[in-house]
């Protein structure tokens, strides 16, 4: 996708509408026909006025016109309140030159004036805006990898929907001034001339460039004055950035071993148009844990990259996700007259597992980089077996247990190394499946499967709490609230397994003579639907970004299930897990349904939809017992739960979203 | 800027013609929302009659790809000149004739009323 930078700007009064044409900026498309157009509305004092007017986008080709968006809303930040003179125009002098070198230097001088033209001394100005290209859709999308450097070998990979923060080639300035934004005051002259450089720039581009002036003691926002609006043709000298060679895959660094912090030189050479290095340049990063699952994938390229690997389907999502760091130390005086630069970067998050990183000069950004952090642990043992009701225990005198609960018998397990010692602070996953989905790799008990062959037929993970407790310093990590969360009544054997081990770790399966049994819903019914859901499952349709209804309060009368959330979109399924390890980044500590790792936000037509609803009370709790029973005999559970506002966002004209109450599920 | 590209033609002929096989437009599209463009020859510093030529875009769709809802607001807060969440973009694909993408289009963003009239046109 290629494209250039625009600013949608017009301007609105308080009370009324008045506007601007945007500006002429021209967007061209790339090669697959998209051009990624940037929006943001520029001088808008008041986006009341604007929010109350049904506004909406078309886009324009030549005088072929799209179809009109849905409603946009204009989002208004503050500015803070400083005490400025009466100006109210900063009226060009010396514009900026039409072309400017990213890290060279270059100036704007304004003048100043009152609303009579006169100068106005002690005014502030400052720059406020560029207009920027970047990638911001390609955040969330599925993505794994692994690392190895060896060939025809079977590693365990981690995968997920990894969710970049990273912006793709923006405009940004050398940080300067105050707010780290270029500004000057002015004189009694009312001139002010302000000094900036750009740090970063995409490889060919425009900025668009605004200088405001900040707001009165009596209004905080927004900026009560501004100059004209200023093109400037960016020109980057750095047009590539690579990473161990690698310009157009992802590429590997190296393992490290826990507990040691894990530092590694990386080699990075920066190339200019010509592909001739470019001198006197460094680099930052932004680094990712990558939601972790169990997968493989036979590497036999004998190539240290991984840009095509296709894993087999996940199993459990592991890992928190969270954002972490890399440290960077290079040398101040940046890349050689070839372009190399080797840094040494130290991760920042200790423990095992697979980051990716991105490294940045001047804005242009390298692949994705990962790094792949072996845990020590080698084999595992079962120290505890897990058990669901005792007999008698349950309602039908059945050893089972029903969704939503934990085992009766929370497991163990204990970690060791190569050597046999035991490995404390690490976790355990753990799955299930039947001894059916299990067949062919659990024959052989006195030889446990490795994992790769475990993962050729999948194991629905359906339990509840999947992660262990840390191991101890004997090693032992003990669970205390697995239990299943969905999939059919049954009876099934906990696979224990460790991710980021030896690609020759072992799984570990519980006793098959003690299987854990599971009851689910035979039926189940959902008592009160959200507006403008006719029926459950059914498609509604409604403005993107309006919601649907507020307090929404479902009460389930089911047996045995675990109410869940589901916005059903086309190709995707997206839901709020009960599991915190699955919440997206972006919504975290928000309670808001997100997307759930599992199910990328990617669509194959390139489409993210949103969708959000807070949580009041209630989600994903375990059933209650009623003294109701069925027709045939079975009692019935409630579950309640309430949810404030669902709404989504960035669909399309037309689309349809299902909104589902799951009950009975199997993943 | 368009121009035209070939457009010094080969010898005449006996009969004291030529044909220029490939004449065209180095860019596609209008300008300046002008369809049309007159075209006049010459030999030898001798004009002919100006002909008129009509120009027919090559583009057949402008799809929205994704366009965001929440737009954010230029007030001078340094939120937008950080590398903010805020900062949102629209995804358009122009595409041609059997759908094949067409490259190097100009998009430009319009704001509309919900009948598709543009804002300032009111």
């Amino acid at each position: 996708m290629s494209g250039f930078a625009v600013a949608v700007v017009h301007r609105f009064a308080a009370a009324s509408i008045s506007y601007d044409a945007p500006e002429g900026v021209p967007l061209t498309t790339g090669v697959d026909g998209l051009a990624s157009v940037p929006l943001v509305l520029n001088y808008l004092r008041n986006s009341s006025a604007f929010n109350a007017s049904d506004i909406r986008l078309r886009f324009d080709v030549d005088g072929v016109s799209s179809v009109v968006s849905n409603r946009i809303i204009g989002v208004q930040r503050s500015l803070p309140s400083t005490t400025a003179p009466p100006c109210v125009y900063l009226r060009t002098v010396t514009p900026p030159p039409a072309s400017v070198v990213v890290n060279q230097t270059f100036s704007v001088q304004l003048m100043a004036v009152d609303a009579q033209g006169l100068p106005c001394a002690g005014a502030r100005a400052r720059v406020a805006f560029l207009g920027e290209v970047f990638d911001l859709y390609v955040g969330q999308r599925a993505w794994q990898g692994a690392l190895t450097a060896a060939t025809n070998t079977r590693v365990v990979v981690a995968c997920g929907c990894l969710s970049f923060p990273f912006q793709q080639q923006v405009f940004k300035f050398v940080p300067s001034g105050p707010t780290g934004y270029p500004e000057a005051v002015s004189g009694a002259d009312g001139l002010v001339t302000i000094h900036m450089a750009m740090a970063s720039a995409p490889v060919a581009g425009t900025a668009s460039l605004v200088v405001v002036g900040p707001g009165t003691a009596s209004s905080l926002s927004p900026a009560n004055y501004y100059s004209d609006s200023f093109r400037v043709q960016v020109v980057n000298p750095v047009q590539q950035v690579l990473v161990g060679s690698h310009a157009n895959t992802v590429a590997f660094i190296q393992a490290g071993e826990f507990p040691a912090n894990l530092t590694m030189q990386v080699p990075i050479r920066i190339l200019d148009g010509d592909g001739n290095g470019v001198k006197g340049v460094t680099v930052s990063t932004k680094m990712l844990g990558v939601p972790g699952c169990m997968s493989y994938f036979t590497y036999n390229d004998g190539n240290p990259q991984a840009s095509t690997l296709s894993g087999d389907q996940l199993v459990t999502p592991y890992g928190d996700g969270q954002n972490t760091y890399a440290t960077l130390t290079q040398p101040a005086t940046g890349s050689d007259p070839n372009g190399f630069l080797t840094i040494t970067m130290q991760v920042g998050q200790s423990y095992p597992g697979l980051y990716a990183a991105v490294f940045d000069a001047f804005g242009v950004r390298s692949v994705v980089a990962v790094v792949y952090w072996l845990s020590p642990v080698a084999s595992i043992e079962i120290v505890r077996q897990p058990a669901t009701w005792a007999p008698g225990d349950s309602e039908d005198g059945d050893q089972v247990t029903m969704l939503g609960n934990a085992f009766l018998t929370q497991p163990a397990v204990r970690l060791l190394d190569a050597d046999g010692d035991p490995v404390e602070g690490m976790f355990v996953n753990a799955a299930f499946g039947t001894d059916g989905l299990l067949a062919g790799v659990t024959e052989d008990t006195a030889e446990a499967p490795v994992l790769p062959d475990l993962v050729r037929d999948p194991i629905h993970n359906l339990l509840g709490t999947r992660l262990s407790e840390p191991s101890d310093a004997n090693g032992v990590a003990r669970f205390t609230q697995l239990g299943p969360f969905d999939g059919l009544t049954g009876c099934y054997r906990v696979a224990f397994f460790h991710l980021y081990a030896d690609p020759d770790f072992k799984v570990v399966f519980s006793d098959a003579s003690q299987p854990v049994c599971v009851r689910n819903a035979d039926t189940y019914s959902i008592h009160s639907q959200p507006s403008k859901v006719t029926s459950n499952g059914s498609p509604f349709v409604t403005g993107v970004g309006t919601s649907v209804q507020r307090d929404y309060v479902s009460t389930f009368d089911a047996a045995g299930i675990v109410a869940r959330l589901a916005m059903v979109d086309r190709y995707i399924n997206v839901f709020r897990s009960p599991h915190p390890e699955v919440y997206s980044p972006l919504y975290e500590g928000n309670y808001v349904y997100g997307s759930n790792l599992l199910t990328p936000l990617y669509l194959d037509n390139n489409v993210c939809v949103y969708f959000g609803a807070t949580v009041v009370e209630g989600d994903c709790t375990a059933l209650q017992r009623t003294s109701a029973v069925t027709a045939e005999g079975d009692t019935v559970y409630t579950s309640t739960f309430t949810m404030n506002g669902i709404a989504w966002d960035n669909a399309l004209p037309g689309d349809e979203l299902t909104l589902r109450i799951f009950g009975p599920l199997v993943l | 800027m368009k121009h035209l590209e070939n457009a010094v033609s080969g010898t005449t002929d006996a009969n004291g013609e030529v044909t220029m096989t490939d004449l065209q437009f180095s860019v596609a599209g209008t300008t300046s929302g002008s369809r049309e463009f007159k075209i006049k020859y010459v030999c030898d510093g001798v004009y002919g009659p100006l002909s008129t030529v009509t120009v027919s875009t090559s583009v057949q769709e402008v799809q929205l790809r994704l366009v965001p809802v929440n737009v954010p607001v230029l007030t001078g807060s340094t939120a937008l000149n950080s590398e903010s969440a805020s900062q949102v973009a629209a995804s358009v694909r122009v595409l041609g004739a059997n759908k094949a993408p067409l490259v190097g289009k100009f998009v430009k963003p319009v704001l509309v009323y919900s009948s598709g009239t543009a804002v300032n046109a009111q």
